[in-house]
């Protein structure tokens, strides 16, 4: 599904907080598209709808047909103007994120549009020559952009002025003694000070930011003060896009400071060994490729190569008895993320890793050999009960289950008949606990690996997935990777910046304060409110608000049929299609916040990967622009000047 | 003074007399609820953050919950299970008072999520967390029988159902002498073993039935009150599995026959007079002889029904019957026995299973513990051990004994089963060796002669 100004785009993270997307470049493209989709087809209703309302609305249309065209279509003009005036700057800002995001370097993974592995140092150069274009054009635009700097400039300054930033302070307070209320177990420690930072950041950051930014244009227009600006030779446009920009800088900075607040919070509440295996952002490595065998195989049953387009997706396979699936044994639990294979049974799991291995981070064994680390961490699950791994008058917490890991060099052309190096260790696997397994680079050489796993106990199960298994790379620093989770709050203020100062161009205060508040929670709740507005093809059952009233009321469950015969509950169902279709139209409009969240990935000490956050500025900026559009429009036919 | 000056002194006044009242008819109110024991300080210990929480949501704290309660089944599902806390602790912030949310997340951490894990000391630690969870909740919700009742039961539940309740123990234990989570572990007496938590709850939970004259909710209450009495039974019957004996053991069997007839002598708690045994609050079952002839028939009757509930006459006769030296003394050879057997010295085993034979037939020949002989837990032990014996002896290819050791003591072992005789050619036995001669019935105990030499 995807709507005209939401983007919503189904990907492996949310199975599980820290599995790479489907393909970082893919992902990104995906979204790309849809943004650049979104924004033409809004381009194409905002031209017919403006089109119409000029014409027949506001004047008479026979005798004002062309002036109030013509007036909306320089409106138009100007939006565009605008925008290609930004564009340089947008090349400049997008292209070093671009690279710096590591997305630059797998462009060749696209495989499309004529890039490919072999071409993409060329792309990038490219790339790199148009960002060395934009940055000269930036360098004569940037006069032209006073006005907009100034306005911005101002709204800072007020901004700044405003005694209402002084609330800042009460942030300071659950931090005296959150302390004493969060779990301080070493599992869940970072989640909890990770989890309590995030929640106190914005709970506090976000009111503001509604507060402010709605009331600011309504409090001129009253006192009259936007008559100071608007009788100026500035446009519009400018008002509102250096409205916009002034008030995400100031708040930019509250956050800066509340974010270097909670880390230093979160490096006093943790002990100095918690801070040793915490305090790092792990950049997991995982699988995407096939093994040869299962390409061989699919080739053999005719599949095509359709499927090598995606290749992630069958990185992990299973062979039981010989045969190759994507699924293996269910063993029944209700979230079947994981598929278990079977101990001392013909059944192994397959991870392949196609890569370079130089990002990987080295450490030692015991031989002194340099090695990689493989990390795993499973599912076990038991058929009978005891523990028959266990040593005898070995303590019981010794428990678990054995599982026979081999990672082998498949990289290497055997033609020469000569067997692959291959690493392989048996270790004890504990349910959902981390084992590690160091694999001498040597293996690595030839770029291209494979993982088995088998389970060597018999009558007992181990399950897996793609995000179950990865390599190490090297690690990152937890407090970048804190503030690259800073980027939830901050696209999310952003986001709401805009759409208050949008809003606040037609509304009163006090409203534009209720608008931009329901925008942010039903953003919040999107996928709820979808599930609800996709009827049948939601999970959340009972319809729409009067039959959940109806329901509520009379005590009935979420599934049991209504009485139909009843004509007043007929009449009221129809009502309430009514009303689900104004939730499916609101799905179009708000935006699904939940997509930005990447607070997750620092709270369980996974570094955040520079592309989702690339992939969710696109997100913003796809929807901000018509917003901020749409505020312009509003704002260029309201008589502020009289 | 001009007229608005005018207006805002008038209304400063009304909102300080109306405030000023507010004042006095509040604290009259607040001293009505705790007199009628309504007030949030009677309820349990007053938490700031939760009433702060609570009045933050505006009135929307149901919706809060709900949506707390989807993440937390949201969290259950993907076995996000650390996650799960914070969430918990939410709800429980926004409904302190609510029983139902502390009741069954404890169950959920106690039970499924401690299920889910493989490892012993992962399952351990959920077992603890939710234990502790129902010891927060008594905190806040102070006098609720049900909810001290629940903690006891999760302390007795665990530490003796589970397939891992030995692990368990000995954790318990080890972290009770280390001094570590003594909010779990600690106890008034100070002894390390679940089962006194459990039992130190389960009187909490008494004394609170008691006090507030209401009947729990979870059961009926002479099941709800017999609970302390189990709990020092199971505690005096895992001294003895775990080979503890002497003094210890047999004072511990005499405090759970004490706490017996405390239960049976209805706890103390004054009878209502006119009132039919069948509706008195709390429900006598010990009498004396002379007590017991006084008694009309409806009486007795509604005190034989209630007391069979709880088989109190069973319970009591065999705690009285497992605190005797002569059975004491026969637990303490059979887990020797058996101990000996597992470790392969079949010689001492031997030693000590004839040792316990006749202690153990002994107890069931003093007439007041006759009846024990029809108790299954104790048949069953019996034809374990007598089992093994003759294991044992086929093992070593000795001589059978003629007739069992406990053959005659107990019903259902009887007579006419096919090994009863041992020594007789014409019953075939499948564990005697076929060259073995009979050498004549065994009397009591009388070891058998060990086999001649080829």
């Amino acid at each position: 599904m995807s709507p005209i100004l939401g983007i919503v785009f189904e990907d492996l993270s949310q199975y599980k907080i820290f599995a790479a997307p489907l393909s970082v470049i893919e992902d990104l493209l995906l979204t790309s598209g849809f943004a650049v989709g979104a924004l033409i087809v809004f381009a194409i209703i905002g031209l017919v709808v403006g089109f119409i309302y000029s014409s027949f609305v506001r004047r008479n249309p026979f005798s004002a047909f062309v002036p109030t065209v013509r007036s909306f279509f320089l409106g138009f003009g100007e939006i565009l103007v605008l925008l290609l005036r930004l564009l340089p700057f947008f090349i400049v800002v997008f292209v070093p994120l671009f690279a710096f995001s590591g997305a630059l370097g797998r462009i060749g993974e696209i495989n499309r549009f004529g890039i490919n592995d072999r071409n993409s140092s060329q792309v990038g150069a490219m790339l790199w020559f148009f960002w060395g274009v934009a940055l000269l054009a930036c360098w004569f635009i940037w006069p032209s952009l006073r006005r907009v700097r100034a306005i911005a400039k101002l709204s800072f300054i007020e901004a700044l002025r405003g005694r209402i930033l002084y609330v800042f302070v009460l942030f300071f307070i659950p931090f005296l003694f959150a302390g004493w209320y969060l779990d301080k177990t070493p599992e869940a420690v970072l989640l909890n000070l990770c989890g309590f930072v995030n929640a106190a950041m914005t709970y506090i950051l976000m009111p503001l930011v509604i507060f402010m930014a709605s009331m600011s244009l309504p409090n001129e227009i009253q006192a009259r003060i936007v008559q100071t600006v608007v009788t100026k030779p500035v446009r519009r446009s400018e008002i509102v896009l250096g409205r916009s920009l002034g008030y995400i800088a100031v708040f930019t900075l509250v956050l800066l400071g509340m974010g270097s607040v909670s880390l230093l919070y979160i490096y006093s509440q943790l002990d100095e060994q918690q801070r040793s295996t915490l305090w790092v952002a792990r950049r997991p490595v995982f699988s995407n490729a096939p093994v040869p065998e299962v390409v061989a195989d699919f080739q053999k049953q005719g599949a095509g190569t359709a499927f090598l387009q995606h290749p992630e997706l069958f990185s992990l396979m299973f062979n039981q008895n010989g045969k190759w699936n994507m699924i293996a044994t269910n063993v029944g639990k209700e979230w079947s993320y994981r598929y278990h294979i079977g101990g001392q049974a013909n059944h192994s799991a397959h991870y392949g890793f196609r890569f370079d291995p130089k990002v990987l981070a080295t450490r030692k064994n015991q031989r002194g050999e340099d090695c990689h680390v493989l990390q795993m961490e499973f599912d076990v699950f038991k058929m009978t009960k005891g523990d028959p791994t266990r040593e005898e008058g070995k303590d019981a917490e010794e428990s678990g289950v054995r599982c026979l890991i081999e990672v082998r060099d498949r990289g290497r052309d055997s033609g020469d008949g000569a067997k692959a190096p291959t690493e392989a260790q048996v270790h004890r696997i504990n349910h959902q606990r981390v084992t590690e397994m160091l694999v001498p680079t040597r293996i690595f050489d030839n770029k291209f690996i494979e993982v088995v796993i088998k389970c060597t106990t018999r009558s007992q199960f181990v399950g897996m997935a793609r995000g179950d298994l990865y390599l190490l790379a090297k690690d990152g620093d937890f407090a970048v990777n804190f503030f690259k989770g800073l980027a939830t709050i901050w696209l999310k203020m952003v986001l709401v910046v805009c759409v208050a100062v949008s809003a606040s161009t037609v509304l009163k205060g006090f409203v534009t304060v209720l608008f931009a508040s329901a925008v942010y929670v039903l953003g919040l709740f999107y996928f709820f409110m979808w599930n609800v507005a996709a009827g049948a093809l939601g999970t959340v059952k009972g319809g729409g608000p009067i039959e959940s009233f109806i329901r509520l009321a009379t005590q009935l469950n979420q599934v049991s049929p209504l009485d139909d015969s009843n004509w007043l509950i007929r009449f009221f169902l129809h009502v309430d299609q009514a009303l689900l279709g104004l939730m499916k139209l609101m799905t179009f409009l708000v935006p699904d916040l939940s997509k930005l969240d990447v607070a997750q990935y620092v709270a369980h000490g996974v570094d955040v990967p520079g592309v989702l956050i690339l992939r969710n500025v696109v997100i913003v900026t796809a929807y901000v622009i018509p917003v901020m559009v749409v505020g312009y429009f509003f704002l260029r036919n309201r008589e502020l000047a009289a | 003074m001009n007229a608005s000056r005018k207006r805002k002194i008038t209304y400063l006044l009304i909102i300080l007399v109306l405030f000023t009242t507010q004042v006095f008819v509040g604290d009259r109110l607040h001293q009505e609820a705790k007199a009628e024991r309504l007030a949030q300080e009677n309820l349990g210990k007053v938490d700031p953050i939760s009433g702060t929480a609570q009045l933050v949501c505006f009135g929307f704290r149901g919706v809060a919950v709900t949506f707390l309660w989807n993440d937390v089944m949201d969290l259950n599902r993907r076995e996000r299970w650390f996650e799960i806390k914070p969430v918990l602790n939410s709800i429980t912030l926004l409904q302190p008072n609510f029983h139902s949310p502390w009741q069954y997340q404890a169950w959920n951490m106690a039970y499924n999520i401690a299920n889910a894990w493989e490892a012993v000391k992962d399952q351990y630690y959920w077992i603890s967390e939710g234990t502790k969870f129902m010891k927060e909740a008594c905190a806040k919700n102070q006098g609720v029988s049900d909810l001290e009742w629940y903690t006891g039961f999760l302390y007795f539940n665990r530490f003796s159902v589970h397939d891992n309740h030995k692990f368990f123990r000995e954790r318990f234990k080890k972290e009770f002498a280390e001094h570590k989570d003594p909010d779990f572990t600690a106890n008034e007496r100070g002894r390390g073993d679940p089962f006194i938590n459990a039992y130190e709850w389960f009187r909490s939970a008494n004394a609170s039935v008691v006090e507030s004259g209401k009947p729990p909710k979870r059961m009926g209450i002479t099941p709800f009150l017999s609970h302390p009495a189990k709990a020092l039974t199971t505690f005096a019957e895992y001294l003895g599995k775990e080979g503890t004996f002497g003094v210890d053991a047999r004072e511990a069997w005499n405090q759970a026959y004490n706490e017996w007839l405390k239960f049976g002598r209805g706890l103390g708690v004054a009878r209502k007079d006119g009132v039919s045994e069948r509706d008195q609050f709390v429900h006598r079952l010990e009498y004396d002889a002379a007590e017991w002839e006084k008694l009309s028939d409806e009486t007795k009757y509604w005190i034989d029904r209630y007391g069979n509930i709880v088989r109190y006459s069973y319970w009591k006769r065999r705690v009285k019957a497992e605190g005797t030296p002569a059975m004491e003394g026969a637990r303490e050879a059979f887990y020797f026995a058996e101990k000996a057997r597992e470790d392969g010295d079949y010689d001492l085993a031997i030693t000590k299973y004839e040792e316990g034979f006749p202690k153990f037939r002994s107890v069931f020949e003093v007439p007041k513990f006759s009846q024990l002989r029809d108790d299954m837990p104790i048949q069953d032990d019996a034809a374990d051990w007598e089992r093994n014996y003759i294991r044992v002896l086929t093992n070593l290819n000795r001589k059978l004994p003629e007739r069992r050791p406990f053959q005659g003591v107990f019903r259902s072992m009887s007579d006419d089963s096919p090994d009863a005789d041992l020594g007789a050619p014409s019953s075939p036995n499948p564990n005697r060796p076929a060259s073995q001669k009979s050498a004549g019935p065994v009397q009591n105990g009388t070891p058998s002669p060990a086999p001649k030499k080829p």
